[in-house]
């Protein structure tokens, strides 16, 4: 695929990754662009999750890990002592089950730039309530901002979460399967959601949907058994693909 | 059975559908060409006639194509299966109506031994476009592409002829007055025939389509 270095955001190079003695990644090579969708797909098991986990370093909490390689993110080996509150705030993370805090609506939001040291009533008012509107969220929320999170829907609670990373005004945001807990409706809602973030943020995004990395991505990366096997515009991927397995893995004759 | 080999064997079936449309269209062309160059206006009726199975045959095909990809969300090879089947199937459609209009040609023209020279000249027109259609479908069979591209370059040939016959029927129309309505009939007949090699290099384009995932114009 033709690279604009200009758009480059995260650079991957020859990354392996090991649990203990498992080898998890092999040799991955990516280019993630900015302002743009990279969807990554493939069977359990086969490495995508450890992967984008590498992306904002939260791999660094489990024990036993080992890893070569370098990703650079605008630049920086972010394995090289980049400060890991720092990436993380820039480098968010949605997870596959919507994980809002036991507090109320606005207390989740409003967290994150609090530990940053946002102490500023109406500033906070006004992160909150920016971070709800980006996360298409406000118009059915904000009559019920002071009630508890766990209260709302599932779908309300996923949006909740990017919300919630996107109130520290990240520039990434990773998504690892975040519509899989969710129903038909609500999954269109993150979809359009995607669809529109990608304008301001460079999205990441795991999902064993393969119409669902159809419809939301730019890019389309196939990982199995922890390499990558094949990367191009979602387009190409879907309909012409280069590789057999790829072919294979997207048309459902295994995985 | 498990779900995806039913959606497998329905890809198969889709094939031998499409495959056997084609036998049906290439018999039909056989049979109007045999009624054209022997003047046997029975046989020309019954091509006439049994049309409607074709026609029956390309919605059958296309709802399959539609059910499919309603229910099973196809990708990659498969997705370029459905979606040259129903350009295909509407290809042959097509070329099964010029099958039609050479049968009805037939069945105006009897009984008017004057334009039997004319008659002779087409023959050999209407064989090439056939030949064509037969290499298109023996492509289509075996997913050659080199056989397409093959098949598909012989088109120039057929325009050619068709140039040549065009100026011989109508130099004859004009030293024949009287016979002016036969041969505009056959003037019409020569452009379907021309049309069928047009017809024959879509569905050579959408096997080079369907096997490499390029769209290539043949013969431009």
């Amino acid at each position: 695929m033709e690279q604009n270095m200009g758009n480059l955001k995260i650079k991957v190079k020859e990354l392996d990754f090991y649990y203990g003695d498992f080898q998890a990644l092999k040799s991955v090579n990516m280019d993630i662009e900015k302002n743009r969708v990279t969807a990554l797909i493939g069977p359990s098991g086969c490495g995508k999750s450890t992967f984008i986990r590498t992306l904002n370093r939260m791999n660094d909490l489990i024990d036993g890990v080992s890893l070569t390689g370098s990703i650079t993110y605008d630049g920086t080996d972010i394995y090289g002592g980049y400060d890991v509150i720092e990436l993380r705030k820039k480098i968010g993370m949605v997870f596959q089950k919507p994980n809002p805090f036991p507090m109320s609506v606005y207390d989740n939001v409003a967290y994150g730039p609090k530990t940053h040291g946002i102490r500023n009533r109406a500033r906070l008012d006004d992160i909150v309530e920016r971070s709800l509107r980006a996360a298409a969220l406000w118009d059915e929320i904000k009559e019920r901002l002071h009630k508890p999170a766990l209260g709302i829907s599932g779908g309300q609670q996923q949006r909740l979460c990017i919300a919630r990373v996107l109130a520290v005004e990240p520039d990434v945001v990773l998504m690892d399967e975040p519509t899989s807990a969710l129903d038909p409706i609500s999954t269109s809602r993150i979809e359009d959601l995607i669809d529109q973030l990608k304008r301001d943020y460079t999205i990441v995004i795991v999902t064993h949907n393969m119409q669902q990395a159809g419809r939301i991505s730019d890019s389309t990366s196939f990982f199995f058994e922890g390499a990558v096997i094949e990367t191009g515009s979602t387009e190409q991927i879907f309909f012409n693909p280069r590789n057999k397995k790829t072919e294979d893995y997207i048309s459902g004759r295994f995985g | 059975m498990p779900i995806r080999q039913h959606f497998h064997e329905e890809l198969q079936q889709l094939h031998n559908e499409i495959i056997k449309m084609g036998t049906m269209v290439e018999e039909a062309l056989d049979k109007a060409l045999k009624a054209f160059s022997e003047k046997r206006t029975v046989l020309a009726e019954r091509v006439i006639a049994e049309d409607v199975k074709i026609d029956e045959m390309q919605l059958l095909i296309e709802d399959r194509c539609t059910m499919i990809m309603a229910t099973q969300q196809p990708v990659a090879t498969d997705l370029r299966n459905l979606i040259t089947a129903i350009k295909i199937a509407s290809s042959l459609e097509r070329m099964a109506d010029h099958a039609v209009h050479l049968a009805k040609t037939t069945t105006r023209l009897e009984g008017i031994p004057q334009i039997d020279s004319l008659r002779k000249l087409i023959v050999p027109m209407a064989e090439e476009g056939i030949e064509m259609v037969k290499g298109a479908l023996t492509a289509l069979a075996d997913h050659d592409t080199e056989k397409a591209r093959e098949v598909a370059s012989r088109d120039n040939g057929l325009d050619n002829t068709h140039a040549r016959l065009f100026d011989t029927l109508v130099k004859f129309q004009k030293e024949n007055p009287e016979h002016a309505m036969q041969t505009t009939d056959l003037l019409f007949l020569i452009r379907f025939l021309e049309r069928l090699g047009d017809h024959v290099t879509h569905i050579c384009e959408w096997i080079v389509l369907r096997e490499t995932g390029k769209y290539t114009e043949l013969n431009k």
